[in-house]
């Protein structure tokens, strides 16, 4: 077991000590809820997986050096924007294919902007979670005020680069 | 905040229909979705690069898996008591108009420590909507949840690309929640509260109108 796993466990161990003394009731339903959302989210993980893996196995090593890599500036923080934005599926995908790219090469300023871009705009999120959950008027603002926030991001990085000196 | 014959909240304030379908879009889209890239992404290595990658591959993604899933059960577990230990009313009172620069800083902070994913995440913007928080801070709030959300980064980000990126990211993604409110707060666009989010123990985002008293004055 990792040491995530054992920090995350005892943080478990600290919330249900402090739900079951505010509510039995209440722990039992976080309980319900958490079991629900595991079954929920296995038979994704179990698919999710392989996937990640074959679509790391597919990106060109020396692409990601020269297209997104530290010294590609703000058209790598474009580019991995793009990326960012077509990049589909949860974390579970878009976090392998990050470490996929920074192994063969890519920057981290332009990872921030792929994580970012992928969070903020990505496709797959907003056709399946935010438009039938939250409608289209709210996806629109949410998109318009979106739009600069993954290159912002990147640039962010690049002057936290310079100021940390890595 | 909450009629007085509410019962105190619980996990289960929020979901009912939003639960439902939050299920059922994940249920049938995203199973659909991910099968259909994992398939499509498989035949591509195996055509591509050969039945070694291919289970190269495999073999590599499994091991991530199970490396995975502890740290993902607990933090569904987590995600379970942080509902049930959310203090209601308290986050709400500083996020509605005229909270200024102020609201935006709190939404931040609010959004990153919101645990869960999507079907979390989304029903908690249109209950803070139904209690009267304001545009920008609805923004500020699912921004930094988007980008920074504290509980993907302690179960995916941290175990896979670990604490220096993961600080590292977390930093530089720090002032887009602010400025996503910023920027939201200045655009003519709006949107509706659907009335099925008006849920649980989300309060009408105005008072009732008084009930029409019976008038003496009738025929």
């Amino acid at each position: 077991m990792s040491y995530t796993a054992l920090f995350v466990w005892s943080l478990v161990a600290v919330m249900g000590t402090a739900s079951w003394r505010r509510s039995e009731a209440g722990f039992k339903a976080a309980l319900r809820f958490a079991w629900g959302n595991f079954k929920l989210m296995l038979p994704m993980m179990a698919l999710a997986f392989p996937a990640a893996g074959f679509i790391s196995e597919l990106i060109p090593d020396r692409m990601a050096e020269a297209w997104v890599g530290r010294q590609s500036g703000a058209t790598g923080i474009l580019l991995a924007t793009v990326i960012g934005m077509v990049t589909p599926g949860g974390p579970f995908i878009s976090f392998p294919l990050v470490l996929a790219f920074l192994k063969a090469g890519a920057g981290p300023a332009q990872m921030v902007a792929l994580v970012s871009a992928w969070s903020l705009l990505g496709f797959h999120r907003l056709l399946v979670w935010e438009l039938p959950m939250m409608g289209w008027r709210f996806v629109v603002l949410r998109i318009c005020t979106a739009l600069a926030l993954p290159a912002l991001s990147g640039l962010f990085a690049e002057a936290l680069l310079l100021v940390l000196r890595v | 905040m909450t009629a007085p014959t509410t019962p105190p909240p619980g996990p289960d304030a929020a979901p009912g229909l939003w639960q439902r379908r939050a299920q059922a879009i994940a249920r049938y889209g995203a199973l659909v979705w991910i099968g259909s890239v994992m398939i499509a992404s498989g035949i591509a290595v195996w055509v591509i690069k050969g039945e070694a990658a291919f289970l190269h591959a495999l073999e590599t993604s499994l091991g991530l898996f199970l490396q995975i899933l502890p740290v993902m059960g607990a933090g569904m577990v987590m995600a379970g008591f942080a509902k049930s230990l959310l203090p209601s009313g308290i986050v709400e009172r500083w996020l509605g108009e005229g909270s200024g620069l102020r609201g935006l800083v709190i939404a931040t902070i609010a959004g990153t420590v919101t645990p869960g994913g999507p079907p979390t995440a989304f029903p908690m913007v249109m209950v803070l909507a139904a209690a009267g928080a304001e545009k920008g801070c609805l923004l500020a709030y699912i921004t930094a949840w988007s980008v920074n959300g504290v509980h993907r980064i302690l179960i995916w980000e941290l175990p896979l690309l670990g604490p220096d990126f993961s600080l590292y990211r977390f930093l530089a993604s720090l002032p887009l929640g602010v400025i996503a409110g910023m920027i939201a707060r200045r655009l003519p666009l709006d949107f509706d509260v659907p009335e099925s989010a008006r849920i649980g123990e989300a309060k009408p985002p105005k008072a009732a109108p008084p009930p029409v008293p019976k008038a003496e004055s009738g025929p």
